[in-house]
């Protein structure tokens, strides 16, 4: 074993700013390195890559990423990313946020995205529980699971992202969890290779906050949950993907089409009105 | 022609075309004419169902206040609008209604002329009740000749509907002006 | 990155051979986790008795030899910290690696450009004030609008959005106005001139995005149509009710620049300013307009494109990789880079330093606070406009702006003609306050008459200024404007 100073993974990050401040176990690391993989490996041009987030743990991944890099204001990120996709169609635009962030706060903006088809990624850390502030139940919080504001465990019914995805129009739906990083970075590069709304859904510890509340005393213990619970089928009916606190996670693609996109919509839009007689 | 500020007033009800006919006015005088003119209408539900108005102000001079204070000429089209604001015109002032639409009383007093045309049924009688602001305007502009040309004027109307209706237009617009200079005698 | 995670059939012994890696490690990285140990397929790794600087036992290799890595790469995949990786040994590199795969990564299309586009409508036109806005921002370059119908500036977005299209912009409906706002600014940062339009609710919905645009020095517009408020309040309605909500209406320190049209044509020339200030100070920039002058219909003219002044950003000075993005010149005011441009971008709604990075220490807070200040307050000279009227022998300034200045314009000549020597100070800057030409005013006038359509709002930042003369007011609280003879009654009531 060779002692160095720097990863591959460094042309890449911000390194003067590493060490990050996510906790030990923490799977935010785990993503951004599967996101810095599939960049890598696409060949696409850096230069053109931006990624937007909204605010919370995930929100600092692309602080850490030495692309342009947007930290918006709690639940823009996707309307703050479609802006900049429109005004500069060349870039490839990720949107990489957390649960709460896209799909509380944030909730209104991401489904109309998917209706539009915007051509943009979306990548949610999923790890059930508002983990920046200390651990409060969100709209992914498992019914019964312990948050500090469902002391008495959660008595609300949670989101099953794909589902709420796929109807909403996306044209590319996916789930893995941070123990599948092969299958996170395949699953960028192929949603890279659809130029619509994608979506992939990555199921992640959050050992401070919400894992020892829920009898897994460290990041190992739900790492090791996940390999247990966790089921791979691909093109599964994303109604199938409900999560429980201690069922199985059914992971894979749901969702692989084609339809037209926002983008060009917006061209067929341009040409119709600048027609001679429009 | 020289002219001090005069205020205009348009009442009617929402949808038959009130607010279009004091954007052609004005637009008229603004852009042809080359004088002052503000526009400004009733805004919202009520311009589309219910009682609804238009005003314009136009002068030589650079306008400051852009509302009617009282109304130097009305144009009313509904029993509603002439209740409503009738009591408001310049003592003196010239009132045109849609004669089958709006009968006088004792509020009409105040008037020093009152022009009448049946403006909506000569609409219909044109085939498109739609126009029927049109027709007034024909009227209007032979009324208020001193205070804009008609050429301004029908060309504002023309300017201010579909390429496809322009035809029908003009034929209400001549309409109207020519039972003006018909019927209005003696001036 | 290891690439060898596969075996080979080796031609002269038919065997299958495995690739071996070498293991390297960044300790100090290291937070102890033990995925790499745990998740290993062939349980290379141990916990080392050794402690790291954070007092971790990073992972060391297993003394049993015939645990060997295979170079697969999941260590360093399943890594939270970027701190492990293999690579291939000296005896693997021989071993047929898997040929690199293409991803055909699609683009997205373009949209066309507009060669001749009628951008700017040259002549003489017959627009109500929001019209006027909306051909002002064409006029200015402006190619994004983000935007959500509310009354009385949805005119603003119709005519937008009839012609956006045919100079090669785009406007999009967004679902609410706080996404109308985030896609502006994510425009801005695209390259795009961009803005939105909305009224009393949705400027409020809008301000905490106000405030990232604030903090990232995002230029853009925002023009509120200002109606009665609070809540719902009087949609189809004047007001001039959200003038200190222009000023204060986002939390936390910030400078704002803002300014009230009076007429259909200052819808337009002001639209074109408000993005020059905008592009100039690098900030965004509110558009304060009134029902009143939004329907308010009256000639425009519109200039020929030369004539028509446009500022654009500073572009910064170095190579990418060398430039602070937030490192200011002279001016206090940093150039901008685009996305896309290699400038490797970080905007954040955290308290950052030069490099954008977010810092917590109050060194930086207030560095960063003193300088989005003050590049709008050393500049206020610069930035301020008003219009005085028959003010050289005035004994009463009345102060007023937006649809009210009309009205008061009326009363003061009505004033003079009674024999009072009135006259009226308009603000078209509304902030920053021109607090200079007040005090400067109330050297020579005793009294100052504010007239505004609200229960008493800039009329605080004159008696801030007006000092020691005496300050009146003459609010509506909405719905209607004054008529010119309230105002002359209270200019001869104030001045008996």
């Amino acid at each position: 074993m060779h002692e160095v100073e720097e990863s591959p993974l460094d042309a890449y990050l911000r390194a003067d700013r590493i060490p990050h401040i996510w906790c030990s176990g923490c799977g935010l690391g785990i993503v951004t390195g599967a996101f810095i993989r599939a960049i890598q490996k696409s060949k696409i041009d850096p230069k053109l890559v931006s990624v937007v987030a909204g605010i919370g743990c995930t929100g600092r991944i692309p602080g850490y990423l030495n692309f342009d890099t947007f930290h918006t204001t709690h639940g823009r990120a996707i309307p703050f990313a479609i802006g900049l996709k429109i005004a500069k169609p060349e870039l490839h635009v990720f949107v990489i946020s957390g649960d709460g962030d896209l799909f509380a706060i944030g909730g209104n903006h991401i489904f109309h995205a998917a209706r539009r088809n915007v051509n943009i990624t979306v990548i949610c850390v999923n790890n059930f529980n508002y983990g920046m502030t200390g651990g409060q139940v969100g709209p992914t919080t498992p019914e019964d699971a312990r948050t500090t504001t469902t002391p008495y465990g959660n008595i609300e019914p949670a989101f099953n992202l794909p589902y709420v995805m796929a109807s909403s129009g996306a044209v590319y739906v996916a789930r893995w969890t941070t123990l599948q990083p092969r299958k996170i970075l395949d699953s960028i590069l192929e949603a890279l290779q659809k130029d619509g709304f994608s979506f992939i859904e990555v199921i992640s510890p959050c050992p401070t906050a919400y894992g020892r509340r829920n009898a897994q005393k460290d990041a190992m213990e739900t790492m090791k949950f996940y390999q247990y619970k966790t089921k791979v089928k691909h093109g599964a009916d994303p109604k199938e993907g409900d999560i429980s606190l201690t069922g199985e996670i059914l992971t894979g693609k749901f969702v692989d089409i084609q339809k037209t996109t926002y983008m060009d919509r917006v061209k067929m839009l341009v040409e119709k009105a600048n027609k001679k007689g429009a | 022609m020289k002219m001090a500020r005069t205020e205009i007033k348009f009442g009617g009800f929402g949808g038959q075309g009130i607010i279009l006919a004091g954007f052609i006015v004005g637009k008229a005088v603004s852009l042809y004419d080359k004088k002052e003119a503000v526009f400004t209408q009733s805004y919202g539900p009520e311009a589309r169902g219910g009682a609804c108005a238009a005003s314009l102000v136009i002068d030589d001079k650079v306008i400051d206040y852009p509302y009617p204070v009282s109304p130097d000429i009305m144009v009313i089209m509904s029993q509603e609008a002439y209740h409503d604001y009738v009591p408001k015109l310049k003592e003196g002032g010239i009132l045109i209604i849609d004669e089958d639409l709006v009968s006088l009383d004792d509020i009409a007093k105040r008037a020093g002329k009152i022009y009448k045309i049946p403006a909506t049924r000569f609409a219909e009688e044109l085939g498109m009740k739609i126009a029927a602001n049109i027709v007034m305007l024909g009227f209007f502009g032979y009324v208020a000749r001193n205070l804009l040309t008609t050429e301004s004027l029908k060309k504002s109307v023309l300017e201010s509907v579909p390429a496809r209706f322009r035809d029908q237009n003009a034929k209400a617009f001549d309409k109207g002006y020519k039972y003006a200079q018909e019927t209005i005698k003696g001036e | 990155m290891a690439t060898t995670y596969i075996i080979k059939d080796d031609e002269k012994t038919k065997k299958w051979k495995t690739p071996h890696g070498e293991l390297y490690i960044i300790k100090d990285r290291c937070k102890g986790c033990s995925f790499c140990i745990e998740f290993c397929p062939k349980k290379v790794l141990v916990e080392s008795k050794e402690f790291n600087a954070k007092g971790y036992h990073p992972p060391e290799l297993q003394e049993d030899e015939t645990k060997k890595c295979i170079n697969c790469g999941f260590c360093a995949m399943i890594c939270p910290e970027f701190a492990i990786f293999s690579e291939a040994d000296a005896q693997s590199k021989d071993i047929a690696q898997i040929p690199e795969k293409e991803y055909p990564i699609p683009e997205s299309p373009k949209i066309p450009e507009i060669k001749k586009a009628r951008d700017v409508l040259t002549g003489e036109h017959f627009w109500n004030g929001d019209v006027a806005a909306a051909e002002g921002a064409i006029a200015a370059g402006c190619k994004f609008f983000g935007g959500y119908p509310i009354t009385p500036s949805t005119e603003v977005a119709e005519h937008i959005a009839e012609r956006m299209p045919q100079v090669g912009g785009v406007y999009v409906q967004m679902e609410d106005e706080i996404a109308s706002i985030a896609a502006v600014l994510g425009a801005a940062w695209g390259g795009a001139k961009s803005m939105t339009a909305t009224s009393g609710p949705g400027f409020s919905l809008m301000q905490e995005n106000i405030g990232l645009a604030v903090i990232t020095e995002t230029p853009c517009l925002i023009i509120n149509v200002q109606r009665g408020g609070p809540s719902t309040g009087l949609p189809t309605l004047v007001a001039q009710a959200d003038v200190m909500q222009a000023r204060w209406g986002t939390h936390g320190d910030h400078e704002i620049i803002a300014l009230a049209p009076n007429s259909p044509q200052e819808c337009f020339d002001l639209t074109i300013e408000c993005f020059n200030l905008a592009y100039k100070y690098r900030t965004p920039v509110l558009l304060m307009m009134d029902e009143c002058v939004g329907h308010m219909t009256e000639r425009v003219v519109v200039p020929e494109r030369s004539k028509i002044h446009l500022v654009d950003r500073k572009k910064p000075k170095g190579e990418p990789g060398k430039v602070k993005i937030y490192e200011a010149d002279e001016d206090l005011v940093p150039p901008m880079p685009y996305a896309g441009e290699g400038y490797n971008i970080h905007m954040t709604g955290l308290t950052h330093d030069e490099r954008g990075y977010p810092s917590t220490i109050p060194e930086t807070q207030e560095r960063m606070i003193k300088r989005i200040c003050d590049k709008i307050r050393i500049h206020a000279d610069e930035i301020i406009r008003y219009e005085e009227f028959m003010l050289e022998d005035a004994e009463i300034v009345v102060v007023a702006y937006g649809i009210t200045s009309r009205v008061v314009k009326r009363a003061v000549v009505m004033a003079r003609e009674k024999g009072i020597k009135a006259g009226m100070f308009r603000l078209i800057t509304l902030w920053p306050f021109p607090e200079k030409k007040v005090r400067e005013l109330a050297k020579k006038v005793k009294n100052f008459l504010v007239v505004e359509i609200n229960y008493g709002q800039m009329v605080l930042e004159v008696e801030r200024c007006a000092c020691p003369s005496k300050v009146h007011f003459l609010g509506k609280m909405g719905g209607s404007v004054h008529t010119p003879e309230e105002v002359l009654q209270k200019i001869t009531e104030v001045t008996k």
